[in-house]
């Protein structure tokens, strides 16, 4: 399991239509973010990736995907310093293998919150 | 208060107003869902920019959370801070709480020390902290069975220059 929900869940009093709802934002929101940073990586754009690695820092926090803290934070600190595409291109291939994995949990998960 | 903010006060009955200014979707709504359930009186409206925010003050906000980068939505999109300036020139009594993951130490140095602002690090515990923080500021009524605790470490020195320890709230296991 790379997400840990009981975070979003005590936040959300543990109530089931609040934690699908922000599910479903997850669920819409993350692709755009992860392509947004493709377009960076392709455009070798530092200032897209530095500010999209900040913004999905906070998403996947919601979710309790700690895995994916340190390589947005390196992610960021790379766009910051406009330094070393290459060591970016391989971290977001992390990304997106990790936030697959996650949005498949969240997919399976938001049945039982139906 | 002038007679557009009263009109708008009047119409909410009363009700808190909390305005929530984070580019962030899945964030700004999950916080405000958060803070919904904590303070069940309180009304909250969400902003993805800080100009949005600002064609809104007339509603005279008790509390404004706001975030610093806010340029992914909007490309000019001006930044927390300078929204701060803004709204402090404009002589707003709202309580502001600088939300950002920013490693920047100078962006909240300046918010506590030029604008008064209270500031807390985007982490895991931000949520249960800005409740505690909206609640010690006497803001909300608070739901009972929410306790403030103790348990988070209050930084005194930042760079060199000193704070009282009301404006600054980070997570001990982050000094």
């Amino acid at each position: 399991m790379v997400c840990d929900l009981s975070y979003l869940t005590e936040m959300m009093d543990g109530k089931k239509h609040l934690i699908k709802e922000i599910m479903d934002e997850f669920l819409k929101q993350i692709p755009g973010e992860l392509q947004s940073i493709d377009e960076g990586v392709a455009k070798a754009d530092f200032g897209i990736i530095k500010n999209f690695s900040h913004k999905m820092r906070s998403s996947v926090s919601i979710m309790g995907i700690s895995s994916l803290v340190p390589v947005l934070q390196e992610m960021e600190d790379l766009g910051s310093s406009a330094s070393e595409m290459e060591r970016i291109v391989v971290l977001n291939q992390q990304l997106h293998s990790i936030c697959g994995e996650a949005m498949a949990e969240i997919e399976r998960e938001q049945v039982s919150y139906e | 208060m002038n007679k557009v903010t009263r009109f708008f006060r009047e119409m909410g009955m009363g009700k808190k107003i909390l305005f929530i200014v984070d580019d962030n979707d899945l964030y700004a709504k999950t916080l405000k869902e958060f803070l919904e359930i904590r303070f069940p009186g309180a009304k909250t409206t969400l902003f993805p920019t800080g100009e949005a925010c600002l064609t809104q003050l007339v509603q005279g906000p008790d509390v404004i959370i706001m975030d610093h980068l806010l340029n992914t939505k909007s490309a000019n999109a001006a930044t927390g801070l300078s929204v701060i300036k803004t709204i402090k020139a404009r002589h707003t009594a709202a309580h502001i709480i600088l939300l950002s993951a920013q490693k920047d130490l100078s962006v909240f140095v300046e918010a506590l020390s030029d604008y008064g602002c209270d500031y807390l690090k985007k982490d895991e515990q931000a949520f249960g902290k800005l409740a505690e923080l909206i609640k010690s500021k006497g803001q909300m009524p608070f739901r009972p069975d929410q306790q403030v605790s103790d348990q988070y470490n209050i930084k005194k020195q930042i760079s060199g220059k000193h704070f009282s320890d009301k404006h600054i709230h980070t997570n001990a296991n982050n000094q």
